[in-house]
């Protein structure tokens, strides 16, 4: 035993140097943190200094006592249907199928109310997934600061009065011939862009102006048509990103994640998959990667220019470091290796990069196996160029504008140019705006009229080449708002609303199968139902071509010599969470921790520990940053495998006319940004940083969850991988235990991750926080150590701190066999289930906190105070099988019991066993990834048995012997 | 301190735990013979016990959903537009009906939100009658909580039912505290 325990001391000692998380720890001063408990949660807080104090506040107590218990027992009224609707029965949930921002989804409703979001998995493309955004999504339909009524220079008016006020200008300006310009959001909705059609058809002047700050359209832009692009990961074996943010924050990330995770999974018989970023930050999608090269901006340009010299056979004049010589040769040479099984994928906002990277695909032959492009004649990218053209011409008076209408769209906070953009849009004498909630452009705007949410709304959205998604609400809208799209008709004429012309659109478009529908009702339905279309025949695929090259290698030649220039780069990208900012009233969204920084509630700039050496920078240091006369005080992040001479920065904060929630949340990058043609300029050259002296605490959920060398995590490579199948995972405990075995019952639930498919992409804890209402605590509580999220997932970093490899572990509880945290509390609150779940008696706890203390894994969360659910609407989101936690009370993951009683439950009803993966857990359903298994140990032919016997199986912390019922399956890297 | 100033301040404090929690507890469900009056006398003896009226024709969901569903107001009027059509208690349930207000019930059987209970799992799977919770709601002119609807009341029957055998798994009572608390 003593042995083992020295051997167990000395492995730790070894793993400190192989794992690190915190970057002062590793690099800058490692007297900092040093202390697993240094502070936080547990601070104590006394008010009693001594006797007099004592008897002060126990007279004080006893007096109120009896006060307290003097409240009439509360009489609960109970209200009936007026008219029962045969579809609902109370406690049982229904579920439509709708879509969310491209992703198809199914919606759970309880009492006709919208509770849950979940991935549909009719649709061939999503399979089932869904991103943080969209689980997030159902509590922005409930947000108390929506628009709730039209307004005209902020005073409320009436439905009619607005609709009046609109046909009248939009007829007046037609008679008159004066231009209208109406500015919306990218659009891939058949039925919107048809209704656009028929509106700029009706009052002819109208200018169509789809306006992102996204990189989404460069595509399209490149090619110069509405060509939208599919990727396939099962096609290729060799992935090389470009600042690519295919896993995260992009439009297609649900069906990347999917597939990538498909060809990460060793079980199948495939051919090795290997992922190569470059980037000049560490986003999400690069710490995924088997090889990352962190390159600044100029840098990219050059490797992917000497890229296309050895690929397509271009020639370059520019020289190499002998670095990067290496990088490029070895990339170069494994792509040519794969040919057509390779693929190039850019995520950086510029044209002439957009072309290089085709050409390279199209010397590959990328084009007729990973990437499909197709001709979407229902997409209207966003065009940058008209925008940008509109506001110059604006300014410069040379041309008149009588009636700009905002669709969904927020210039006046996105425009890098705000001055610009006021004057020139100052010039426009009536301007209308229809959103969601208060923003930027409604402020400016004489009449606002507030939209309906997306569940409150009919849509359609084309969210690959052969499958359409299909928007339905799914509750009336909660406030007097309309979708835009009704309003527009009645413009038109056509006062029967979207839902009577979406059907008419479809049924000129898409009901062409005649054989499988007899009747458009019945093909309508179907598709409303499944909540997507697969339209096989619709979409032409489009042969890629790519014009000669000269004039693009010239102007990205423009560069100085990079050995000599250490000017620094601005890098802007948009986070998982808050994507451009129209998220930002969404507390899910912010107290999500971001999924490589662990920040929530801030913006930050990210800078490499070998600048933040050079001008002594810590993290929480407040800098200036600065670029051609703009400037931001921003506090610092010293973030591992940010390019030398990078500081990248999120936008989508700092909002100034929001709701509470996002009110004054980071600050306002985006006016680094720079038009250039086709795009929003994102990386921008020569900025600077000064020190202010002042310092900032960003709330980091990460310094507290060090990993103080202990065995947590286990990887191999695949080349072990395949010699030794337990590689890596070669430790095994003696152990001894003095706790009798679980008793063989009907079910023994368990659940395991495989940390191979995980890419960290934090949709499950969303997930999990509207399953489980669990509360959203604020930036001043998680700077406190007290966040709430029942599932966490744990970033560890390894090697060089430049560019280190990034490990992904979700954490929550283990569901111990040996529970460490029952054997502690006083008052039997936590106890163990027949079927092997750690329990968490609400009504019992009161609120020691010792079985936190004893948790090895702390995943317990106590409610510190009461966190109200006090705003009417706000209420409306919480699931009503799941207790709402008061103040004083511990509570952890359970396993999403009411899942598993649900569907016991359903079995029990239909008198069946429960069959295997009937039960999906919150976080199960949204993995995209699909890496969580949960299921039932006691059916040897259940996935999870499977994965249990799995030589890739461990548990963390296994040492100890508190038999999690949790346990992960090895990671395994494509490298060298 | 005087040791009887010590006794008093015990006992004080005694005193006052003892009624703060008589009082938290009677909030949180524990009202054995609660019958409040309705704002429409309905009685259940009429209709459930005098004419027999079967429990699931105005509880609809009793053994579909968690709640048993209170009875729509139209429902009423299934029959009581020719039944007893103008005795005073129906004119306030047409006049619900025909204005739209509905009618505030009080709820005589409340649960703590801690406790999850489902009525399907017990009228559907368990097979156990309404009465074996409810009382005889046939005899009763007034509507009351007859059964102390508490913990321990609830955990008596789950034992005597545990004994089932595992594999009948129509009827195995559980004994977890999960199955009620989460």
């Amino acid at each position: 035993m003593n042995d083992e325990t020295a051997n167990n001391k000395s492995n730790s000692r070894k793993l400190d140097e192989h794992y690190w998380q915190d970057i002062h720890q590793k690099v800058l001063d490692p007297a900092i943190n040093k202390d697993e408990f240094t502070e936080g949660e547990f601070d104590s807080f006394s008010v009693v200094k001594g006797r007099r104090d004592f008897l002060k506040i126990m007279g004080f107590s006893l007096t109120m006592l009896p006060m307290a218990a003097c409240t009439k027992g509360t009489i609960r009224k109970a209200i009936p249907y007026l008219e029962k609707n045969d579809k609902v029965i109370p406690g049982l949930a229904s579920w439509y199928a709708t879509s969310f921002d491209g992703v198809p989804l199914i919606l759970k409703t309880r009492e006709g109310r919208p509770i849950k979001v979940e991935g549909n998995d009719k649709s061939l493309w999503s399979a089932g997934g869904a991103t943080a955004v969209s689980q997030a999504s159902i509590l922005s339909l409930y947000d108390s600061y929506r628009l709730k009524r039209p307004t005209k220079d902020a005073n409320a008016i009436s439905w009619e009065k607005f609709q009046e006020e609109f046909k009248n200008a939009l007829t007046k300006a037609k008679a008159e011939k004066k231009k209208i310009v109406l500015v919306s959001d990218e659009i891939r909705s058949p039925s919107t862009a048809a209704l656009i059609d028929d509106f700029i058809k009706e009052f002819g002047q109208v200018e169509h102006i789809t306006y992102s700050t996204g990189h989404e359209s460069l595509l399209a832009r490149s090619f110069e048509d509405a060509i939208d692009v599919d990727y396939d990961f099962t096609k290729v074996n060799y992935v090389l990103g470009i600042g690519a943010d295919f896993l995260g924050a992009d439009r297609n990330s649900v069906h990347n994640s999917k597939q990538y995770a498909r060809r990460k999974d060793v079980s199948l018989k495939q051919p090795a998959f290997k992922h190569v970023q470059v980037e000049s930050f560490l986003s999400l999608t690069g710490s995924n990667a088997d090889d990352r090269f962190p390159l600044n901006y100029d840098e990219i340009k050059l490797f992917l220019l000497h890229l296309l010299a050895r690929v397509s056979g271009e020639k370059i004049n520019a020289g190499l470091s002998p670095e990067m010589e290496k990088m490029v040769q070895k990339t170069a040479a494994e792509l040519l290796a794969q040919k057509e099984k390779a693929m190039v994928i850019n995520g950086l906002s510029d044209l002439s990069i957009q072309k290089v990277v085709n050409k390279i695909n199209l010397s590959l032959g990328a084009f007729d196996s990973g990437i499909t492009l197709y001709k979407n004649d229902y997409y209207r990218p966003a065009m940058v160029d008209k925008f940008e053209s509109l506001i110059d011409s604006l300014a410069k008076k040379k041309t008149d504008v009588d009636v700009i209408i905002f669709v969904d769209s927020n210039p006046y906070y996105h425009y890098y140019n705000q001055d610009k953009l006021n004057e020139a849009l100052s010039r426009v004498p009536q301007k209308f705006a229809f959103a969601f909630s208060e923003d930027e452009t409604t402020s400016q705007c004489q009449f606002v009229a507030p939209m309906n949410h997306t569940y409150e709304s009919w849509n359609d959205t084309v969210i690959s080449r052969n499958e359409i998604a299909v928007t339905q609400p799914v509750i009336n809208p909660l406030l007097d708002s309309k979708q835009f799209q009704d309003v527009f008709l009645v413009c038109l004429g056509k006062p029967e609303g979207f839902h009577h012309y979406m059907k008419e659109v479809w049924k000129k478009n898409f009901w062409n199968n005649k054989t499988l529908h007899l009747t458009f009702d019945s093909f309508w339905m179907t598709a409303v139902q499944d909540g997507v279309f697969a339209y096989s025949n619709g979409a032409t695929s489009y042969k890629a071509h790519v014009d000669g090259l000269s004039k693009e290698i010239e102007r990205l030649l423009l560069l100085k010599d990079m050995r000599k220039d250490d000017s620094l780069f601005i890098a802007l990208y948009e986070k998982t969470s808050l994507r451009d900012g129209r998220f930002a009233n969404n507390p899910w969204l912010h107290e999500l921790p971001d999924p490589i920084t662990k920040v929530t509630w801030d913006n930050y700039a990210m800078i490499s520990p070998a600048l933040a050496k050079k001008l002594s920078i810590q993290t929480g240091d407040m800098i200036e940053v600065s670029l051609a006369g703009k400037s931001v005080v921003i506090p610092a992040l010293v973030q591992p495998g940010v390019a030398t001479q990078t500081i990248a920065m999120a936008v989508g904060y700092g909002r100034t006319v929001c709701g509470k929630v996002g009110l004054g949340v980071g600050r306002n990058v985006g006016h680094f940004a720079q038009y250039e043609p086709g795009v929003f300029q994102k990386n921008r050259k020569a900025a600077t940083i000064s020190k202010t002296g002042k310092t900032y605490q960003l709330a980091l959920t990460q310094t507290h969850h060090s990993i103080e060398g202990r065995d947590i995590y286990r990887e191999t490579t695949l080349k072990e991988f395949v010699n030794k199948a337990n590689s890596g995972n070669e430790k095994k405990n003696h152990l001894v235990t003095m706790w009798s075995e679980q008793k063989n019952k009907e079910h023994q639930w368990a659940m395991a991750i495989d940390l191979n498919k995980c890419n960290g992409c934090s949709a499950c804890v969303v997930s999990c926080n509207a399953e489980n209402n669990i509360p959203v605590v604020g930036r001043e509580e998680v700077l406190n150590r007290r966040e709430m999220h029942w599932l966490r997932i744990d970033r560890y970093y390894k090697g060089n701190e430049e560019n280190p490899t990034v490990a992904h572990q979700p954490m929550t509880c283990h569901h111990c066999e040996n529970a460490p945290c029952e054997s502690v509390c006083p008052v039997l609150a936590t106890v163990h289930s027949s079927d092997g779940l750690n329990q968490q008696v609400y009504n019992r706890c009161v609120g020691t906190r010792y079985c936190a203390n004893n948790c090895p894994y702390k995943v317990r969360r106590f409610n510190w105070f009461d966190y109200p659910h006090n705003d009417p609407n706000e209420r409306m989101v919480l699931n009503p099988d799941v207790t709402v936690r008061s103040r004083g009370v511990m509570e952890k993951c359970s396993l999403c019991i009411q899942r598993i009683q649900e569907a016991k439950l359903t079995a029990k009803k239909e008198g069946r066993e429960l069959r295997d993966g009937e039960i999906k857990l919150a976080c199960q359903q949204s993995c995209s990834s699909d890496a969580i298994v949960f299921g039932d140990l006691m059916d040897p032919n259940s996935k999870i048995s499977q994965m249990v016997k799995d030589p890739r199986n461990f548990t963390v912390l296994e040492e100890l012997n508190v038999k999690p019922r949790l346990s992960y399956l090895t990671k395994i890297r494509n490298k060298e | 301190m005087k040791t009887r100033y010590k006794v008093l301040l015990i006992l004080l404090a005694l005193a006052a735990a003892i009624i703060f929690l008589i009082s938290k507890a009677r909030q949180s469900g524990f009202r054995e013979g609660y019958a409040p009056i309705q704002p429409v006398k309905f009685s259940h003896k009429i209709h459930a016990g005098d004419n027999k009226m079967q429990c699931l024709y105005c509880h609809f969901a009793a053994d579909k959903g968690r709640h048993a569903g209170i009875p729509p107001t139209s429902l009423c009027l299934n029959c009581h537009t020719k039944v007893k059509a103008t005795s005073p208690e129906i004119l306030k349930v047409k006049e619900a009906v025909s204005s739209q207000k509905n009618i505030k019930w009080i709820r005589v059987h409340n649960l703590p939100d801690f406790a999850y209970f489902n009525h399907a799992q017990h009228v559907n799977v368990g097979k156990v009658s309404c009465q074996t919770c409810h009382d005889k709601v046939e005899t009763m002119e007034v509507l009351k909580q007859a059964k102390p609807m508490n913990m321990g009341w609830c955990i008596e029957c789950h034992r005597e039912n545990k004994l089932a055998p595992p594999t009948d798994h129509k009827r195995a009572a559980g004994g977890d505290c999960a199955r009620c608390h989460y």
